[in-house]
């Protein structure tokens, strides 16, 4: 992963509110990169590359809450910041359901823009931190076997290890063999670590990614 | 009473009085002296029984001696009894005892002959023949199951063998039940019993071995209950005797017979005559009325010096088969079965058999009498029905016209008089004893309504038709009651209308929810105007905001660069061109506003000032109504065309006088008005004023009403009066807005009269 510093992207249809928007931001310090429309920018290839969107609502194609969907299923989200000229209540419910920064009227004062975007950088920061220590947990749970994760499985809902070769159809010693291998593969000492580790992993919910 | 016993009661009773007569006629001609026929000296017979007095057996026998002797009337005889009682009284110590109180008590009358009833009676006197009654000879009266003995060297005695019912009975039994396969013999405990039972073994042994036997002897009578109702299919019983239970009890068999027999699973039979009715089938018996009346003859015969052996052997008895008619429907046995010559007993003849006629004429005498009865109940309950189909029907009509909420009511023309129903009195608001009159009905209308509903009667009374009208009634309370009215005008005979009939019904709430309706309808119509004029709007200021902001960005990056050491002018250079274009770009969006505001040009065309006024007046009449406004229209005579387009100058005074009205909310109930005038001003125009009596126009406001997004209502949108004045200006017309010196405001605009009106 190469390091690049984060790089506030600006889409609005509207060239000259984009032009000057990309003015203010860089005067004030940020790396700016402008996009005439939604499609555009995700048609770049470091479409998550460290960073935010500012975005407007309403515009041509794609509109700003399609961006955010969009934006949503990537690997990297980015976080999102949106600029409209006239707010409506709906949309602006809408957009803070998806988890947008802020929302704001395009006419909003210099702070309060600059704010809200130094807050957006913050939080992709921050995800992806988090994301990189998740991946570094799950990466570690690759070096499991198939029956390993199963007996884990086990071992975090606290089940003994009678019950787990009951439930496996398997010898309890070997159950003990296979704990001992989980332990040392992801190099911790107790169950209550195990457990801990698995649970930020997220490996055994619902929305964590599938078994290898 | 059974029949048997009846007959004999009757016999005996004839019997009676033929020897009184006998007597008597004897006894007049020994009196007459006539050679004296020498009677006969009294003979003494005791009859000594095995048992005790009430033996049933032995209550039988002895009524038949003692009918026999009775009737014999060639012989007077002295009968004795005396009653052994072995069963009860048993020992040979006990049998000592009575021989010695006999002896004793004999010694001065002793008996010419002695029967013995019973093989214990027999054997006492036979063994003790030396010391009692020596002299008399005996009659042996046995029965079934009693011993005989084989050779009798007395010749003094005479015995007539009962013949072996025990095995006729058996094969009675296996003839009526063809399928039994075990036959269970009933038996006592008590020495007679066994003696009985044993005799009884004896002749089986005759028998052959066609069937099983069990014996059901030595056991108690609840044992013996036990076992009788647990007997398997296809069992019969036999009843010998049971004078005594294992456990000691004394019965008579009779009684032993009742308290077993209910339990019992199989049929039970037995040979004693006097077990018929208490629970066996039947049997082969030789009846004890027999037996008895075949000692009392054998004893006359024997007391007139006849041989006794010989006398008995010519004697002998003929069993019969008789059975108990209860106990074969009970194991249904079908009497067709039965041996022919059989006795059945205790037989049910029917009501029908014995009262024929009786039963036939009660009966149809019943029946005639039902039959009137019947008819009767059938014309009572046709006027039954006929009464409550009257009732029905009225009252049917009278919920139906409840329910309607009807008000029925008559108008005699003749008389002026008004008849109505409670329900239309409580309806108009009269008490049900209040006189009623036209004058009076009319009071209570609301008078706006009283013109027209005289209107609607004077039509229908030339019409001589049928009407329907809706008037409002100002009620007594002060509330306010709309009644619909259906009336038919009746003429009488010389065509002339005599009355009105009609029905009212309350429709309050039915106008209330129009009403209501219509004030929703507005509501709507309202809400829509300022959702759209919202929309319009937002549209706007998005469009704006656009350069505006892009305005702003640049500024504020202009500034941003110009802080810089060295700023880099040619992009303040390019910043401040891009503002300029911006600005521009927003003057184009409000270019494009008003564009869109006025793209439709105006259709002017001559236009009539009261049908413009009218037009409008029939669009606000129900919303005035609603919001309780007087609305007033004048619109002055001989007016001149104006020059317009109708829309549009009719949405303005729609407008004006909506604002008009809204000017009123809050205003008292009999102040809330609205007039609308149009009048010449000048040659030129016309002038249309809208004046309301509310509040007027606060004097610092009174110079904006005419701003844009200027508004004095709460949720007013501030553009009505700026389109207004817009659409006026355009046909070249004037608008502006004063208060009154009374209060309230008044708006006024003017119109350019048509070229044509003009000219002319």
């Amino acid at each position: 992963m190469t390091v690049t510093a984060p790089t506030v992207r600006i889409v609005d249809d509207d060239r000259s509110f984009l032009t000057a928007t990309s003015r203010l931001l860089r005067a004030s310090g940020f790396a700016v990169q402008a996009f005439a429309s939604a499609s555009e920018f995700l048609a770049q290839r470091d479409a998550d590359a460290p960073g935010c969107v500012v975005a407007d609502v309403r515009m041509p194609g794609m509109n700003g809450l399609d961006l955010q969907s969009a934006l949503a299923r990537t690997r990297n989200p980015l976080p999102l910041l949106f600029l409209t000229g006239h707010g409506d209540i709906p949309s602006t419910v809408r957009a803070m359901r998806g988890g947008a920064v802020d929302f704001l009227e395009k006419r909003a004062s210099k702070e309060r823009l600059l704010d809200a975007v130094k807050r957006a950088l913050a939080r992709d920061a921050q995800e992806r931190e988090e994301r990189a220590q998740q991946r570094e947990l799950l990466s570690r749970f690759d070096a499991l076997s198939k029956r390993e994760l199963e007996v884990l499985s086990h071992v975090v809902q606290g089940r003994l290890n009678k019950q787990i070769a009951a439930d496996l159809g398997i010898h309890e010693r070997t159950v003990k063999l296979h704990r001992t291998a989980i332990t040392t593969k992801l190099g911790v000492q107790s169950v209550a670590e195990l457990t801990r580790l698995t649970d930020e992993a997220g490996i055994f919910t619902a929305s964590a990614p599938t078994f290898p | 009473m059974s029949r048997a016993k009846q007959e004999r009661w009757r016999g005996r009773l004839f019997y009676l009085t033929t020897a009184g007569l006998v007597i008597l006629i004897w006894g007049n001609v020994t009196a007459g002296g006539q050679a004296p026929v020498a009677p006969r000296p009294s003979q003494r017979v005791l009859v000594l029984y095995s048992d005790e007095r009430l033996l049933p057996a032995n209550l039988i026998v002895d009524e038949a001696i003692h009918a026999v002797f009775t009737a014999d009337t060639s012989n007077h005889i002295e009968l004795h009894s005396e009653f052994l009682d072995v069963a009860r009284f048993p020992g040979e110590e006990q049998r000592q005892r009575q021989r010695d109180f006999f002896r004793e008590k004999y010694r001065e009358r002793p008996p010419d002959l002695v029967i013995a009833v019973g093989g214990d009676a027999f054997a006492f006197l036979e063994e003790r023949r030396a010391g009692l009654f020596s002299g008399a000879p005996i009659v042996y009266c046995s029965v079934a199951g009693d011993p005989h003995p084989e050779h009798l060297s007395d010749t003094r005695i005479a015995d007539v063998p009962v013949p072996d019912t025990a095995t006729r009975t058996l094969d009675m039994m296996l003839r009526l039940h063809p399928d039994t396969r075990l036959v269970a013999v009933v038996s006592g405990s008590g020495p007679r019993d066994r003696q009985y039972a044993e005799i009884f073994r004896e002749e089986l042994t005759t028998f052959g071995n066609s069937v099983a036997f069990t014996w059901l002897t030595n056991l108690s009578m609840e044992e013996l209950r036990g076992e009788l109702s647990r007997l398997p299919d296809y069992t019969v019983v036999l009843y010998l005797t049971m004078f005594q239970d294992a456990a000691g009890k004394t019965f008579t068999p009779r009684q032993a017979l009742d308290a077993f027999a209910p339990v019992s699973r199989a049929p039970i039979y037995g040979y004693y005559e006097t077990y018929v009715g208490h629970g066996i089938v039947g049997g082969s018996m030789v009846t004890f009325e027999d037996i008895g009346r075949k000692a009392a003859q054998l004893s006359i015969r024997v007391l007139a010096g006849e041989d006794a052996q010989a006398a008995a052997r010519s004697e002998s008895y003929q069993p019969v088969s008789m059975f108990d008619w209860r106990q074969l429907q009970r194991w249904k046995i079908s009497e067709q079965r039965l041996p022919p010559g059989s006795i059945v007993r205790f037989k049910e003849t029917s009501y029908w058999e014995q009262h024929r006629w009786i039963i036939v004429a009660a009966v149809s005498l019943f029946l005639l009498e039902t039959l009137l009865i019947a008819a009767l109940l059938v014309q009572l309950r046709r006027r039954r029905v006929a009464e409550a189909s009257v009732r029905e029907n009225a009252h049917r009509m009278s919920l139906a016209v409840d329910a309607a909420n009807f008000g029925i009511w008559i108008r005699d023309l003749t008389r002026n008089e008004i008849w109505a129903s409670d329900k239309w009195r409580e309806l108009f608001g009269f008490t049900p004893s209040e006189r009623l009159d036209l004058d009076r009905l009319l009071q209570r209308l609301h008078p706006d309504d009283r013109e027209a509903l005289q209107e609607v009667w004077t039509k229908a009374l030339t019409d001589g038709a049928s009407y329907e009208t809706e008037f409002r009634l100002m009620l007594p309370d002060g509330g306010l009651r709309w009644i619909s009215s259906r009336g038919q005008v009746e003429s009488g005979a010389n065509g002339q209308p005599v009355r009105i009939r009609g029905a009212s019904r309350d429709v309050t709430s039915r106008k209330q929810a129009e009403q209501e309706t219509q004030l929703l309808r507005q509501q709507i119509a309202h809400v829509g105007r300022i959702t759209m004029m919202g929309q319009l709007a937002s549209a706007l200021a998005h469009e704006i905001n656009q350069p505006l902001g892009a305005i702003l960005r640049n500024a504020e990056a202009a500034e941003l660069f110009l802080q810089e050491a060295s700023p880099d002018l040619d992009e303040i250079r390019a910043i401040v061109a891009d503002i300029r274009k911006d600005d521009q770009r927003a003057g184009a969006v409000i270019d494009r506003m008003r564009g869109l505001l006025k793209r439709q040009p105006l259709d002017t065309r001559p236009l009539d000032v009261g049908e413009l006024v009218g037009d409008v007046a029939a669009l606000v009449q129900a919303d005035a109504a609603a919001r309780h406004v007087k609305l007033d229209f004048a619109v002055a005579g001989d007016l001149p065309a104006v020059r317009g387009d109708r829309v549009h100058i009719q949405q303005v005074l729609l407008n004006v006088i909506l604002n008009g009205m809204d000017a009123l909310n809050g205003a008292s109930r009999g102040n809330r008005r609205v007039s609308v005038t149009a009048s010449l001003d000048g040659a030129q125009t016309v002038e249309i004023a809208v004046s309301d009596t509310g509040n007027g126009i606060p004097a610092d406001k009174i110079a904006h009403v005419f701003d844009p997004f200027f508004s004095t209502k709460p949720n007013g949108l501030g553009m009505g009066l700026p389109i207004s004045r817009t659409i006026i200006e355009a046909h070249g017309g004037r608008f502006w807005a004063q208060n009154n010196n009374s209060g309230g405001a008044t708006f006024r605009f003017t119109l350019p009269i048509a070229e044509e009106a003009a000219a002319k």
